[in-house]
This record gives structure tokens, C-alpha cells and sequence, in this order.
């Protein structure tokens, strides 16, 4: 028996803010003191607060601790692990909370959401197939042995699971025109090819507790009588990777994969198969493309993968987060409970990455039906540095943004379409005032336009033409035809594109006119970028009123565009200026403006 | 499809060395679907895909030449030059854009000398373009050989570099 | 027994090779093809070696 249970976030987002020097820190210094047998030391998956990492939770006692450094940790060995006092200064704080919150349920990050699929994310050691199993882990595969391919199938039908990769296809009927294929043989495919920028769900869920997507994908084979299966995940995900192959490692020699699993003659196995760095390989029948070996681009459909898939065999598709839901569906009475989450069109949760410009960044799992502002607001603690909230772009390069107006908007798939956005696969990015939508919207098309795989012309030409518009709309050559053109393009893309991914990349443009008109109205006839972003349209300028000479704005300068003694306004030369933007980050007064760009007269008056 | 085309100037690539080959081919001779595993470890083996050695694998594990090449230029993971001692990735993802990488990025095109995809001449530093590395909460960020250096500004991004060989 | 994998006596043998039906079952609540509480007593020591506390621990 172990005093305590120290679980350390080990997953990318806590890893890049410094959790592995903590974890060897904690190492050294326990083992220093002879305590590594009384304290037990795991690295876990992710808590989901990446705001806030490196995070150590605790246990028995919960006790959340965050921001570490290995500084911290002989102060916290000595005061909470032998003295058995709570170390205050290493507790959360923050604006949302009156004194520091000691455990995870009283900070409001984690209040309102439902933690499903995420349950053992951060509770287990993701290397340990016994503490999954502990955590009821496989029984709903050892379930599903038991009973018939259609019963399986009949269950996720019921539960009205529907694709978290994006497109919401219902799960069950996927399954089942998998299963009635004809076919000699038929395999079941895990995309974890997460693509879309800003958006981590499926790495998370893939480094917290990777047995579950490896059971969902059982269960899955199980009932589409399949015996072999694919996990094609990001060569960027290294830890995942690694992890996925450890857990498939562990399954095997439990006998839970194989051959003749469990006795019931049921045979199945694995093989990972790295990406290679295209986001297109995030569509279905490019992905399979990148399987066998060829270029990743995708094909018409129908055949759908379901008849014709992978070397043109039968093939179950779906995504990490999909086959992670399965488990929780198939175990003993999973089904009711399940029900009971969730919206009529959208049962379940939603996994979110949350990011940009919101105080709480990180990962959170919600239920269906929850409103945009309890996310941002209640769990993601509103906008950075005290500002004005914009618009929250949904869904990646596929989606659209959702605007001030729309914030009570229920979040399930249907509502999120209505709203001319899509539930993709869940990167929610928060943006302030100080975001410009028409730049965003080149942003998303320059993205689009570099990925596209170019085999249809509407997608290769059709985002060429529309980025070429974007960007002379942010550099001050648009005219208002332009906005008409780019609607026209945008509709002929959607009609005609090839893959979902050309037929949705409009969308950001689309939704950014239908919210945003006055921002592209200012841009092309005022050439003006009110952001402050679209450099060629604002200047920045010092108020005489604000500044107090305290000489920031100018030792950031890296262009020596900044002049003033210390004490005395300081004056941006704009020619020399480079709109870089740290000056305004260093200015503690707001003194520094962003203002249409002035004539020769106007600047010299 | 971003990738570096094989366009442009003649330059001196550095001679290959192809002992070794044989046993890092050997595994995936016979099997299906391997064109991206064998380019992968030819990539880890050399740091690139030298041609020399494209060619031998394509006459190794029967596949042409042109769909190796094909399937090479088609993933941004797989480089047909050299690259640098130290590898700048610039997050480009949708947060890091919206708090400024774009300028962070241009300040170290700025000082380099070089745009994204391309290597320094003296091969201190290769800038690669990343569509996003997953570290939001640290956003703006760039890796350098997998160091992650988050809430960047413009003016810190020179003595970041200078602490490179 | 340090893993669930590990027979908590000689009546267990499951192994992949000669699997067990009930072998998921077993883990956390066996054993369950013969009684015997110092069997039980090995699985429930490996439960509590991870267990959190008492939200977190089995199931």
C-alpha cells in the first residue's frame, strides 16, 4: 500500500510547459529521502486544465496542485507529504475563485462538465492495462462476445451515437452497412489523423486512457466480423504512438487481443501506421489511400469504405473519439446511463479544446446541449486579460464562427449547422477584439489552400481564387464586388468539391460575412483593420494623454521605430514601424492605439 | 501540397552513403502497403530522402521510382534536402495565429535570412512550417528541436535563437 | 501476484494461449471458477496498490 498517489500530468500539453523536469525533480527528491516505496509517482494522462500545467493531483487526499516548477517540489514534499499540510501557494487561483481551490471539484474549470469519455484521463496510468481494467475496463468488450453482431449493432444504434470526427454520421448504421457488406474479409480503421489546427481531443483521449479506443475498435470488429484493424494516427503524436503501441502490447499478452480472444474464437489484431503530414488524410477515403501506401487523396464516394474501403475491402471507419464512447455504451447497463446525456439529436458528450484568446485553456468534455457561454465563460473563465469577447470559431477550417449574439446557442450538432458552423471534431478557438475576422478568414483559406491534395478543380482553384481576393482585402486592394465574388466561389465549392474537406472550406469565409459584414465593409472602403492586424491598413500611435514615459514600448522595439527620453511621450515612426506588436503588449496603459493609416499631411500636422 | 520541389538552382548534395540500406529495406520487401514506413526510415537513417538511396529502394522493393517520389513530395513529413543541425517549427495553428505567430514567424525569417521549408547555408538552422503542435495554452509558441518556447513576442525571439549552435 | 495477468493459484489458467471466458470478470471480482478467499484477497491487493481513494477507486 502506497501513503499517497502522485499523479503528474504526462501528457504534450503539461510535457511542453515543463511536467517532465517536475516529474524528475519529484524522483530525485523522494528517492533522495528514501520515500519512493511510500509514495507512489505516476506519469497520467491529461486533466484537461493545459492553462495552468505542469498539474500534480494528489491522492487520496485530491489535492490539485498546478503551475509547478522543480523548484517547488522539496517545499511541497516536506510540507504535504510528510507534514500532511496543503501547500497554498501552489493551489489554484485565480479571478473565478474567492481563496485557492483546493480540490479539482471546486474549481469552476471543472464544474459543469461530465466527465465520460475523459473518466480515467488523468486517474489511471495510461501504461497500465490493470488500472484500466480496475476501472471496469474491458467489459463491455467481454460483453459484447457475448451477444450477437446485430444485437451490438442494435445498441449503438439505440444510443444515437453519431461521429465525433466531424460529420456526425450515426455510428450504428455505419456499423451496420459495414456489416451486411459482402465481403472475405473486413477491417475496422481508427483515424487519428487530427488535422484540424487548434484542435488536441483525440491526442488527449489517445495518451489519458489509449485501452479505451482499443477496446471500442474490438467491440467494433466484433460486430462488423472483422479481424484485422488500423490505428492511423499524426507521426506528430510521438507519446500517443507510443502509448497505443504499449496498450496493444498489454491487451495481447492478456489474450484480449489475437487469436481465439477470450475462447470465443474471436481473432483480432493491430497495426499503427504513422502519418505523415497531410491534413487531408483526415477524410475517410484519403486516409485509406495513406494506408495502402499512396499519395493521401480522396475519391467519389459512393462506394462508401463501408462496401468498398481499404484494398477495397468492407471497412469500419471512425474516429479516436467515436471508438472511445463505445465502451461506455456496451458495458452492462452503459446504455441507460448513456441515454440520459444529451440532447434528442445529440446524445452523449462532446469532447472540446478549448484555446485563443480564453483565460482557461485546455480540454473539456460537456454534455450535448450545453450553451457556447457556459463553455467560454463558466469552464473556460471568459476572455484573456480582462477584454471584449468577438466571435468563437467552431470546428477548424470546416466550420464557422458563432458571434456575441449566438453565444446561447445550445451546442449539438444541429443547432451548430443552423448556425453555419459544424460540431467538427472539436477545437473551439476563442477570439477578442483584437482578432480580425477577414484575417481569419484568409488565415483558414491559406490553410485550406496549402492542404489542398489537388485532384478536383474547385477545391486546387476555387481557394487559390478566394484566398488571392482574401488577401487583397487585407492588404487594402478589395472592392465591395469582391465580397459577391467570394460568395459565388464559395457556393460552387461547397456544390462541387470532391471531399468533405474542399466542400466544407468555405465555411469560415461564408460565416465570417454573414456575422462579420462591417469588419469587410471597413476593410475594403475605409481601408481600415480595426484590430489591428491586416498590416497594411493601421498604424499604431502613441496618446500624449497615456503615456507616461516609462520607456517599454521602445526597449521592445526591434526595429528602433520608437523614440522619446524617459519621462517624455514617446512617438512611433510609422515608416520605420513594423506592426509588430510588442510594443503594445509591453504598454501597461494602453497608451498605444491602432488607427487608420494617416496621409503625409495629416502625419505632419 | 506543401513540399519542397526539386526545382532551382544546381546544388552540391553531400555524397550518400548507401551501406545499411539493405538491412533497414530488408523488413518491408514482399509486404503491402509500405511506402511510407520504408520512406520513414530512410528519412530517420539520412535526416532526408537522398535520391541515390531513392533509387535503390525503388529497384529494392519494386515500386517506381516516380510513385516513390510521388508519394514523397505529397507529405509535408518527408524532406528531399539536407536539413539543419536545429529545426525551428513555428506553430501556425489557429490560436498561435490569432495572438500573433505570424509576427513571431516573420521576425525569425527576419534574422535567418531564410522563408519557411528552407535551411540556412551554413545548416545551423532549418525553419519548418507546422500547422499546429497541440501546445495552446502556450500560444504564441515555436519548437526548437522539440523544445517548446510558448507565450512568444517578436523582441524575445533573437536571444532565443542565439542560444543554438 | 503483482499483475491481473498472474494466476492466484493453480486452478487459474488463463493465458492467451488457453484463454478464459470469465477472465475479465475475474480480475475485479474474482476468482470466479472455484472459492477462495486468499485468491481474492491477491486481486483485491493489486486494486488497492492503484487505488485513489475512495471516488476513484474500482469501476
Amino acid at each position: 500500500m502506497h501513503d499517497k498517489h502522485l499523479m503528474i500530468c504526462g501528457a504534450t500539453g503539461c510535457l511542453s510547459s515543463g511536467s517532465a523536469k517536475v516529474q524528475e525533480a519529484l524522483e530525485e527528491e523522494l528517492a533522495k529521502r528514501g520515500l519512493q516505496d511510500r509514495f507512489r509517482l505516476v506519469m497520467s494522462g491529461c486533466p484537461g486544465f493545459c492553462e495552468v500545467g505542469p498539474i500534480l493531483v494528489v491522492y487520496p487526499d485530491e489535492v490539485f496542485y498546478c503551475r509547478l516548477t522543480p523548484n517547488d517540489i522539496p517545499e511541497l514534499i516536506e510540507k504535504h507529504l510528510i507534514g500532511g499540510e496543503v501547500v497554498e501557494r501552489l493551489l489554484y487561483q485565480g479571478p473565478d475563485v474567492e481563496a485557492p481551490a483546493r480540490f479539482y471539484q471546486t474549481i469552476p474549470f471543472y464544474q459543469k462538465q461530465k466527465l465520460k469519455v475523459l473518466h480515467n484521463s488523468g486517474i489511471i496510468d495510461p501504461e497500465s492495462i490493470d488500472e484500466y481494467i480496475m476501472r471496469g475496463g474491458y467489459r463491455a468488450f467481454s460483453r459484447a462476445l457475448k451477444l450477437e453482431p446485430m444485437e451490438i449493432i442494435d445498441e449503438v444504434k439505440r444510443s444515437g451515437l453519431r461521429g465525433r470526427g466531424g460529420a456526425g454520421f450515426p455510428t450504428g448504421l455505419k456499423w451496420e452497412f459495414t456489416f451486411r457488406a459482402v465481403g472475405d474479409k473486413k477491417y475496422v480503421v481508427c483515424n487519428a489523423d487530427e488535422g484540424d489546427p487548434g484542435a488536441f481531443m483525440d491526442r488527449s483521449i489517445l495518451e489519458g486512457d489509449p485501452h479505451a479506443v482499443i477496446e471500442g475498435m474490438l467491440i467494433a470488429a466484433r460486430a462488423v466480423g472483422s479481424d484485422e484493424g488500423y490505428i492511423y494516427c499524426r507521426a506528430e503524436y510521438p507519446l500517443a504512438i507510443k502509448l497505443l503501441k504499449k496498450a496493444i502490447e498489454q491487451a495481447t499478452e492478456y489474450g484480449l487481443v489475437g487469436e481465439n480472444i477470450l475462447g470465443y474464437g474471436f481473432n483480432f489484431k493491430f497495426t499503427i501506421k504513422e502519418g505523415a503530414g497531410a491534413f487531408v488524410c483526415g477524410e475517410e477515403t484519403a486516409l485509406l489511400a495513406s494506408i495502402e501506401g499512396k499519395r493521401g487523396m480522396p475519391r467519389p464516394r459512393p462506394p462508401f469504405p463501408a462496401n468498398q474501403g481499404l484494398w477495397n475491402k468492407p471497412t469500419c471507419i471512425n474516429n479516436v473519439e467515436t471508438f472511445a464512447n463505445i465502451p461506455l455504451i456496451l458495458r452492462e447497463g452503459g446504455l441507460e446511463e448513456y441515454l440520459d446525456v444529451g440532447t434528442g439529436g445529440s446524445k452523449g458528450t462532446k469532447v472540446f479544446a478549448l484555446a485563443g484568446k480564453v483565460r482557461n485553456t485546455g480540454l473539456c468534455e460537456v454534455p450535448m446541449g450545453i450553451s457556447m457561454r457556459e463553455i467560454i465563460f463558466d469552464i473556460g473563465g471568459g476572455i484573456k486579460d480582462g477584454r471584449e469577447f468577438k466571435a468563437v470559431q467552431v470546428g477548424g477550417p470546416s466550420g464557422g464562427c458563432i458571434p456575441t449574439e449566438q453565444l446561447d446557442l445550445p451546442v449539438d450538432y444541429d443547432s451548430l449547422t443552423q448556425a453555419g458552423a459544424i460540431m467538427g471534431s472539436g477545437g473551439l478557438v476563442v477570439m477578442d477584439d483584437r482578432t480580425c475576422m477577414v484575417d481569419l478568414a484568409r488565415y483558414f483559406l491559406s490553410f485550406t489552400q496549402k492542404e489542398s491534395c489537388g485532384k478536383c478543380t474547385p477545391c486546387r482553384e476555387g481557394t487559390k481564387r478566394m484566398l488571392e481576393i482574401l488577401e487583397g482585402i487585407c492588404e487594402g486592394r478589395g472592392e465591395m464586388e469582391d465580397l459577391d465574388r467570394l460568395h459565388d466561389l464559395a457556393v460552387g465549392i461547397k456544390d462541387t468539391a470532391l471531399c468533405g474537406l474542399g466542400q466544407t472550406c468555405p465555411n469560415p469565409v461564408l460565416s465570417t460575412i454573414r456575422y462579420f459584414h462591417k469588419e469587410y465593409e471597413e476593410h475594403i472602403n475605409d481601408k481600415f483593420c480595426r484590430a489591428g492586424v491586416c498590416k497594411s491598413l493601421f498604424e499604431y500611435y502613441i496618446d500624449p494623454e497615456a503615456c507616461d514615459g516609462c520607456t517599454r514600448c521602445a526597449r521592445v522595439c526591434p526595429v528602433d521605430a520608437i523614440s522619446g527620453e524617459r519621462n517624455e511621450l514617446h512617438i512611433i515612426d510609422s515608416e520605420l514601424c513594423n506592426r509588430c506588436g510588442s510594443c503594445v503588449e509591453r504598454c501597461t496603459r494602453e497608451a498605444i492605439k491602432v488607427i487608420p493609416v494617416r496621409k503625409e499631411a495629416e502625419v505632419k500636422s | 501540397m506543401s513540399s519542397e520541389s526539386a526545382t532551382g538552382t544546381v546544388e552540391q548534395l553531400p555524397e550518400v552513403d548507401l551501406s545499411g540500406i539493405e538491412a533497414l529495406l530488408e523488413p518491408y520487401v514482399g509486404e503491402k502497403g509500405t511506402v511510407i514506413p520504408v520512406l520513414q526510415s530512410l528519412q530517420e537513417h539520412y535526416g532526408y530522402l537522398p535520391r541515390p538511396a531513392l533509387e535503390y529502394t525503388a529497384r529494392r522493393i519494386r515500386v517506381p521510382l516516380s510513385r516513390l517520389f510521388g508519394v514523397a513530395t505529397f507529405y509535408a513529413q518527408f524532406k528531399m534536402r539536407p536539413r539543419g543541425r536545429n529545426i525551428i517549427r513555428v506553430c501556425k495553428g489557429t490560436a498561435c495565429h490569432i495572438q500573433g505567430s505570424e509576427k513571431v514567424g516573420e521576425r525569425v525569417e527576419e534574422i535567418l535570412g531564410i522563408k519557411g521549408g528552407e535551411t540556412t547555408p551554413d545548416l545551423r538552422f532549418t525553419l519548418e512550417e507546422v500547422a499546429c503542435i497541440g501546445a495552446c495554452a502556450l500560444a504564441p509558441v515555436m519548437t526548437i528541436n522539440d523544445n517548446p518556447h510558448g507565450r512568444l513576442t517578436p523582441d524575445r525571439i533573437k536571444k532565443i535563437l542565439e542560444s543554438y549552435e | 501476484m503483482k499483475r491481473f495477468i498472474d494466476p492466484c493459484c493453480e486452478k487459474c489458467d488463463h493465458s492467451k494461449e488457453k484463454p478464459c471466458q470469465d477472465f475479465v470478470e475475474c480480475c475485479t471480482s474474482g476468482p470466479i471458477c472455484h472459492e477462495s478467499e486468499a485468491c481474492a484477497a491477491k486481486r483485491k491487493a493489486i486494486m488497492e496498490k492503484a487505488s485513489l481513494n475512495e471516488h476513484f477507486v474500482i469501476i
